[in-house]
């Protein structure tokens, strides 16, 4: 099958020359999360000013400020790295099981998790329990380990899937080439899978959203707080929408040249789905040991925990 | 076309591991809380810099933050609790030497203990004011003085008081018999570095520095 062939080889070009570009971007890349960095930074700047203005004097403009401060402080945030796309990504890059329309759903619903609970853990904790605000940002920091574990248990769950793909019987890699069937073939999405997948995400809230909410529970402003957190989530869905659209397109290319050449698109989208789920084992395990993505309190004071009980 | 298949597969791991490590393994946070800095320069009749007088203005969240918290810590008495919570920052800070940097022909200066240090608070800002002695004065004049403030993490941003037209002229004075020339510099983050930084977890305190790149560098050349 010389024809087959080639196309096989044009395919590892390709791949080749992705990896290729990749390494020849990354000053590039580096320079644009820098970017993104200042324009966080300077985001995080005005919203904060924002919910500060509207305290002193609400009016419709202070009102449509702080909301569009927040939407765009969403769609930014996502913007950088974080382990909540890297985990999306993985899973729309390896899983053909996932569609457009699984993919679009998946992100509008991790971010609207992770809203919603910023949303919870200051409502329990600042205005349930009486805890002080840095007390309930600090508190981000368990919630943010238990998101590492549902992501690595997430991660052996979609290995074991992966491992029962490539067992079935009649899925082999021989060179059928029966076109049509392997829509057939594929495994339906699965609803455990994408709950994991929005845990593991929405477990871990933006730590601007916690600090914004406990600002406005001190203010007196909670209900806007919960306003400008859900306009920030759908910022954040907006944004990782868009990548995970650029996921699902990126592996269907890839299926398109394997599938083309091979006929065994059903045997490597099993060991696909095995690699992003030891890639994703391998992301919740390193976060685990790290201690922490970043800092969540200001270490100029201690954990008011300490001092005031 | 098994062998094909393997290095498909492999490829494909390969560029699915490279983005990944692309996304995820580079955390760089952006700061969430700032501090507005002054600095008064103290100079003696013997032209040696004896100390940095520095007032440090909380950002409003974490202002009404502390506030809240003055409340609880001693209800009926405001410079009771001011004094308390002064008291912990300052504890916490002296191993940091109070995130200030100092260096004289690139030799890095040594502090004194911080005697001086309180807290004031109106009804939405927080500032806490210090003095931060050189453990060994340096004479100063014909050589530059350039120093950095910066919290090493990078969850506060320290810059000195700004307007939009940049620091403001009194956010940095020199105090004393010299005649100075002082030029606050805006930090320029290599990017490179900065990912570098953003690299290493945040346990590993001796390394990790994100707040280095994002510093502004200030010199002083006095006469």
């Amino acid at each position: 099958m010389p024809i087959a062939g080639r196309r096989v080889l044009i395919g590892l070009l390709g791949i080749g020359a992705i990896v290729l570009l990749a390494l020849a971007l990354q000053p590039a890349f580096q320079s644009l999360t820098v970017q993104i960095l200042q324009w966080q930074r300077a985001l995080h700047r005005l919203l904060t000013t924002a919910i500060m203005e509207f305290s002193a004097l609400s009016t419709a403009a202070t009102w449509g400020w702080l909301l569009g401060v927040s939407f765009a402080y969403g769609v930014f945030h996502a913007a950088g790295p974080g382990h909540g796309k890297a985990v999306i990504t993985t899973y729309l890059l390896s899983h053909d099981s996932a569609s457009r329309r699984s993919a679009l759903l998946l992100s509008l619903a991790s971010s609207l998790a992770q809203g919603l609970t910023a949303i919870t853990l200051v409502s329990v904790l600042v205005i349930g329990l009486g805890w002080v605000t840095r007390e309930a940002m600090g508190s981000v920091y368990w919630v943010e380990q238990a998101s590492f574990a549902v992501v690595t248990l997430l991660g052996v769950w979609l290995c074991f899937r992966a491992i029962g793909r490539l067992r079935k019987p009649g899925h082999g890699g021989c060179c059928g080439g029966h076109h049509g069937h392997h829509e057939a073939l594929r495994p339906p999405a699965d609803w455990r899978t994408a709950l994991g997948i929005v845990a593991g995400v929405g477990i871990r809230p933006c730590t601007g959203a916690v600090l914004l909410l406990g600002a406005a529970v001190l203010l007196g402003e909670f209900l806007v707080g919960i306003a400008a957190v859900v306009v920030m989530s759908l910022g954040t869905a907006l944004t990782v929408s868009a990548l995970a659209l650029v996921s699902v397109h990126a592996r269907e290319w890839a299926q398109r040249w394997s599938g083309a050449a091979t006929g065994g698109v059903v045997r490597l989208g099993g060991w696909a789905a095995l690699v992003g789920g030891a890639i994703i084992v391998m992301i919740g395990a390193s976060l685990l040991m790290a201690s922490g993505t970043e800092p969540v309190t200001s270490p100029l004071l201690n954990n008011p925990g300490v001092r005031l009980r | 076309m098994e062998k094909l298949l393997y290095y498909y597969t492999r490829n494909f791991a390969l560029g699915l591991a490279l983005g990944i490590s692309v996304l995820a393994g580079q955390a760089a946070a952006h700061p969430h809380g700032w501090i507005d800095v002054r600095v008064n320069v103290v100079v003696d009749n013997e032209e040696r810099l004896v100390a940095f007088e520095q007032q440090w203005k909380m950002d409003p969240f974490y202002s009404i933050a502390l506030i809240e918290e003055l409340e609880l810590l001693a209800p009926d008495n405001r410079d009771e609790a001011l004094a308390l919570m002064a008291e912990e920052m300052k504890i916490n800070l002296a191993p940091e030497d109070f995130f200030t940097e100092i260096r004289i022909d690139d030799e890095s200066m040594a502090f004194d203990a911080v005697e001086t240090y309180r807290l004031t608070a109106t009804d939405s800002e927080v500032t806490l004011h210090f003095t931060l002695p050189l453990a060994s004065p340096p004479v100063i004049t014909g050589q530059p003085v350039v120093y950095k403030i910066f919290e090493p993490t990078y969850f506060l941003e320290m810059l000195h008081d700004a307007d939009r037209d940049g620091p403001l002229p009194d956010s940095l004075t020199v105090e004393g018999p010299l005649e100075c020339e002082t030029d606050i510099e805006a930090a320029d983050p290599d990017p490179e570095l900065v990912m570098e930084a953003a690299r290493i977890p945040i346990d590993e305190e001796a390394e990790y520095g994100l707040g280095r790149h994002f510093a502004e560098t200030v010199t002083i050349q006095c006469r």
